[in-house]
């Protein structure tokens, strides 16, 4: 075979090309907007903080949100597990897990399998975030308790830190959590039917290894940052330019759309 | 102007300058004597040639030219990563300031300007240094664009990016002769078959380098690309594909020769190591054998490369913990004499091949 080429030949093909690339992203952005979101959730800063860039993105004056979610870990466990993360569940989402006898090389082995992409069920509000503010409060009682019993300097310093997690838990941390995951998008959406609290999104499951057995973690989601809409910019930019880390009490809040190929993006958004 | 037949003018050209200093050289050593007449009917011919080329291709007439062809298109290249790069600042500081459907316009607007720009520079530059650099950053400006276009609309990243961006990388290099942008088109489709392979077995498409093994598809496809389609009238293309070929399968095998648990295959990692060594060995030789069959110097010494990788990586698993150093660095000296003579005998076989055709 050979080649047969010419520059207005080229000229044509490249130009067409440009055009059904763009054609094609711009279509499937129009295509996830279309019709009913498939969520909506009221979100504040506490779950979408503004997303600082490091060097090459530093000098970018778009304004970029991130979707800061969380997850319940078992709360006896030396190392963080997510709980409804059984072995079960990790099979049906297609992971190979070692046998209970199996060699320690053999757990290495299976723990290093890459991540694999499933649906994540996003939770705001809900079940999840009343567990861990419960559990916040649990400690602060238990600390409490221990410090009336001896007034240790160690005890009041328990106090002091457990009554900052409270406040932080009830002020300033995220109230987004990832509460399931699946590889069918339709039937995680039967199971959280509330679209006002839950969202569908894109993620990544992934195993590490610690105290010899396997653990599985929330690797991801696809599309964890958002971009602030023109529009809604001089609202945050002042925000973005402070580049202050670390939690805060929201001073923003906004509507925030999931489509039907459960990408997000802003629809509103407002100063408290 | 037909830019492909610019590589056959320059070959002719170097092949008239060769030819003159040979001449020279028997006309001194009084093997060869021209007349007056035939001297002066050769170099007029050769001179109307060159003329010829010069004018039409701007080709390199000696080699103080060609010096200083290599030093514009090392200036070319350098030019076109800077001119990238301001692009991608220069979008990067203002864009923000800009309403979604302006950003959108300008966006596709730089890559259909940039492309526009390269095709009308290339008409009118018979260097063609000047439309290589367009043509990178015409690269730059679509590879911009659509992922820049994912940024703005938070699009799920996706592999088939690669493909776009592959598709053109190509079609600039092969219209403007340009082997960065062939490699810069050979790289997405490595990304972009290696990834397929991977999401196959559900991994995620990003992580598909954590099973080697997923690149073995891609090695296949380019080594296969020359064999199917001539590449005669491209220099260095054809070569391209094989080393990428050869790098995208030797590189993996390596991995997987001393990380075996990064593999599919159900073996232990021992066992999977063992086998990739081998088969370390016997492909790089084999693909020795096939280069030397074929004429094909990149792929000899691609092989060779990755056969000495081979052999010393296992060395240094044998023996670098249990004899002394300086033992050590004679075996490997040794096996390098070894691999002279073993090269040596395939050379003078070969000669003697040519000699009887």
């Amino acid at each position: 075979m050979k080649l047969a080429w010419s520059n207005a030949r080229a000229l044509t093909v490249a130009t067409a090309l440009v055009a059904v690339s763009n054609a094609v992203a711009l279509g499937g952005v129009a295509y996830n907007r279309s019709g009913e979101p498939d969520s909506v959730l009221q979100l504040t800063e506490r779950e979408i903080p503004i997303q600082y860039s490091s060097w090459p993105d530093n000098e970018n004056s778009a304004v970029h949100l991130r979707l800061n979610w969380r997850v319940v870990f078992g709360e006896d466990d030396t190392f963080p597990t997510v709980e409804w993360l059984t072995r079960d569940r990790l099979r049906q989402l297609g992971f190979d897990l070692p046998a209970a006898d199996a060699t320690p090389d053999d757990r290495l082995r299976f723990a290093r399998q890459p991540a694999r992409e499933v649906f994540l069920a996003l939770e705001y509000d809900g079940a999840a975030y009343q567990t861990m503010l419960e559990r916040a409060r649990a400690r602060l009682r238990t600390a409490e308790a221990a410090l009336a019993a001896s007034g240790s300097e160690e005890k009041l310093a328990n106090v002091r830190g457990a009554r900052a997690q409270v406040e932080s838990e009830e002020r300033r941390s995220s109230r987004l959590f990832v509460v399931a995951a699946d590889l069918d998008a339709d039937a995680l959406r039967a199971r959280y039917p509330d679209r006002k609290h839950y969202a569908i999104v894109r993620g990544r499951i992934d195993l590490w290894i610690g105290s010899d057995a396997i653990n599985p973690q929330i690797d991801g989601i696809a599309t964890e940052t958002i971009r602030v809409p023109y529009v809604y910019r001089a609202l945050v930019e002042p925000y973005a330019r402070e580049r202050s880390y670390g939690e805060r009490e929201s001073r923003y809040a906004a509507t925030v759309n999931f489509g039907r190929r459960h990408e997000p993006w802003i629809v509103q958004l407002a100063r408290i | 102007m037909n830019e492909l037949s610019r590589t056959e003018a320059q070959r002719r050209a170097d092949d008239i300058r060769v030819f003159r200093h040979e001449l020279a050289r028997l006309q001194a050593e009084q093997v060869l004597t021209l007349t007056d007449e035939q001297q002066r009917a050769v170099t007029r011919h050769h001179e109307v040639l060159l003329g010829s080329y010069t004018a039409a291709y701007d080709i390199d007439r000696d080699q103080q030219a060609q010096q200083l062809s290599l030093g514009m298109r090392i200036a070319s290249f350098l030019g076109a990563v800077a001119l990238a790069a301001s692009v991608f600042f220069l979008f990067s500081q203002y864009w923000g300031l800009f309403p979604t459907w302006l950003q959108v316009t300008l966006l596709v607007a730089s890559s259909l300007g940039t492309l526009l720009a390269t095709f009308l520079i290339g008409r009118r530059d018979p260097t063609g240094y000047f439309a290589k650099l367009a043509a990178m950053v015409a690269f730059a400006c679509f590879v911009l664009n659509i992922s820049m276009l994912g940024q703005m609309f938070n699009i799920t990243p996706s592999d088939k990016a690669f493909i776009v961006w592959a598709a053109l990388a190509s079609l600039l290099a092969y219209t403007f002769d340009l082997r960065l942008l062939l490699a810069a088109g050979i790289l997405c489709v490595i990304a972009f078959v290696s990834a397929r392979v991977g999401t196959w077995s559900g991994v995620y498409w990003i992580y598909f380098g954590e099973r080697p093994e997923n690149f073995f598809p891609a090695a296949a496809l380019l080594f296969g690309v020359p064999l199917l389609v001539s590449h005669a009238k491209f220099q260095g293309f054809a070569a391209l594909y094989r080393i990428f070929a050869l790098l995208t399968l030797f590189l993996p095998m390596l991995v997987l020769a001393d990380w075996g648990w990064t593999s599919y295959l159900p073996f232990s990692s021992e066992a999977i190591e063992r086998i990739y060594q081998v088969l370390g060995f016997v492909v790089s030789a084999a693909v020795i054998r096939l280069g030397v069959r074929r004429e094909w110097r990149d792929t000899v010494n691609t092989g060779i490369v990755f056969f000495v990788i081979f052999l010393y990586t296992k060395f240094y698993d044998w023996w670098w913990e249990i004899v002394p150093k300086f033992v050590f660095f004679l075996i490997i000296g040794l096996t390098s004499i070894l691999f002279i003579l073993v090269m040596k005998r395939l050379r003078a076989a070969a000669q003697v091949r040519e000699g009887t055709r």
